[in-house]
């Protein structure tokens, strides 16, 4: 019963046009729109990290421009004074930067940049925010800002000449700073040659 | 020459078939919204709730019809913030644990009709209402969600969370915490309940 005749190997021969183009049809069905999809995250997220030198002091490039991380420092956040709730103590993370703008990156270019930390379980924090924690800075004259200086007395970055500026951060005080990893990154859209890249230092020892 | 192909009743009758199975499983196929509905977790009073990005815990209920709050100014009158329908506060903790953002809270009455927390600055409870209030990752916050509801959407209500401060994401946990809002649960708060609950700071309450 159910006897089926095998296809003859002449039967592949002859459809082998037919079955390729099968094949291609159904590789570029699943392709095309992973690779929307791939692009349109990048184009959303900051995903592609480019790993900063690990060198202390050793400049990285990032978007026509070269930065380093020239100090970390910590600060103890008292018990509801660094949030707009009360929180239990924190930490304060002030961490400096020198950008140096390479040719057709203005202060304006350097001014959307962001920054980001990152522990070892992906939890994220956001680099001068919340509002108290900005406001902080500016009483300490710290400058927030990649490419403009609005605190103290007003500068820019000029191509070809260091350009310092601080990211600080509010966290719990049991993260373990060895872990973290220290982000600065642009609009995800803006960057180039691929979208979605950012700029990853490994957070330096505090010097406090 | 006139050579016709013969017709096999087989393949045609499972060809309707699979066409009618098509159009019965298309007609029955959840809609979009339905696909990337908010995915609930379910928790009561007292329970810690962890969601993606939150994890929220909530304490007591109070109903008030109207809330005393410090002036604007410092030799200003206090304020009277009444209800349209009535204040409902639940005392939460909420702390967001994947990235710094707001979780935002909402009471949804048995019949479906959906209330927003009140917003923070109705009433404003500078850090206590946790409406808008833009939480550190890790750094839990302790305060309220007050919601102004008709007092007919009380029995049977839930209080809803999620992340952000705009409406429930798609795809996302939207946590339903059963705050035990029975008939007996929801006489005894309006009992209970004041005309003018005095929330001014302590230095500014006589």
């Amino acid at each position: 019963m159910n006897d089926v005749a095998p296809v003859s190997p002449t039967w592949w021969r002859r459809q082998r046009a037919w079955l390729a183009a099968a094949v291609v049809l159904g590789v570029l069905a699943f392709y095309l729109p992973w690779r929307i999809n791939e692009r349109e995250l990048d184009r959303i997220r900051p995903r592609t990290a480019i790993a900063a030198a690990t060198d202390a002091q050793a400049w990285s490039d990032y978007e026509g421009a070269r930065w380093r991380i020239v100090g970390v420092r910590r600060d103890v956040a008292p018990v509801g004074t660094a949030a707009e709730y009360l929180h239990a103590e924190a930490t304060r993370l002030v961490i400096d930067f020198e950008v140096i703008p390479g040719a057709g990156v203005d202060a304006q270019r350097l001014d959307q940049c962001k920054g980001r930390l990152v522990d070892a379980n992906g939890r994220r924090w956001e680099a001068n925010f919340p509002a108290r924690l900005s406001t902080w800075m500016m009483r300490q004259r710290f400058n927030g800002t990649c490419g403009s200086r609005a605190t103290g007395e007003p500068a820019t970055a000029v191509e070809g000449q260091p350009f310092a500026f601080t990211h600080a951060y509010l966290i719990p005080s049991d993260v373990a700073l060895q872990d973290l990893h220290v982000d600065v990154f642009f609009p995800p859209f803006t960057t180039t040659p691929k979208m979605g890249t950012y700029l990853r230092f490994a957070s330096p020892a505090p010097r406090d | 020459m006139n050579r016709s192909l013969p017709i096999r009743w087989g393949l045609v009758v499972a060809t309707l078939a699979s066409l009618a199975l098509i159009v019965a499983l298309r007609r029955h196929e959840p809609s979009m919204d339905e696909k990337t509905a908010p995915m609930l977790i379910r928790g009561a009073t007292g329970q810690t709730l962890e969601a993606r990005n939150f994890s929220v815990k909530v304490g007591k209920l109070k109903l008030a019809h109207a809330y005393r709050l410090d002036p604007r100014t410092s030799d200003g009158p206090a304020r009277e913030v009444k209800a349209d329908g009535i204040w409902l506060s639940a005392l939460a903790e909420v702390t967001v644990t994947q990235a710094n953002g707001y979780v935002g809270a909402q009471l949804r009455a048995r019949d479906g009709r959906v209330y927003r927390a009140a917003p923070a600055d109705r009433p404003d409870l500078k850090g206590f209402n946790l409406a808008d209030l833009y939480l550190v990752t890790g750094l839990p916050a302790n305060g309220a969600y007050v919601f102004d509801v008709p007092i007919d959407a009380l029995e049977g209500a839930t209080l809803q969370f999620f992340s952000g401060n705009g409406a429930p994401a798609q795809l996302d946990h939207l946590a339903d915490v059963d705050v035990g809002l029975d008939a007996a649960h929801v006489k005894t708060l309006l009992d209970a309940a004041v005309p003018m609950l005095d929330l001014r700071s302590p230095e500014r309450a006589p």
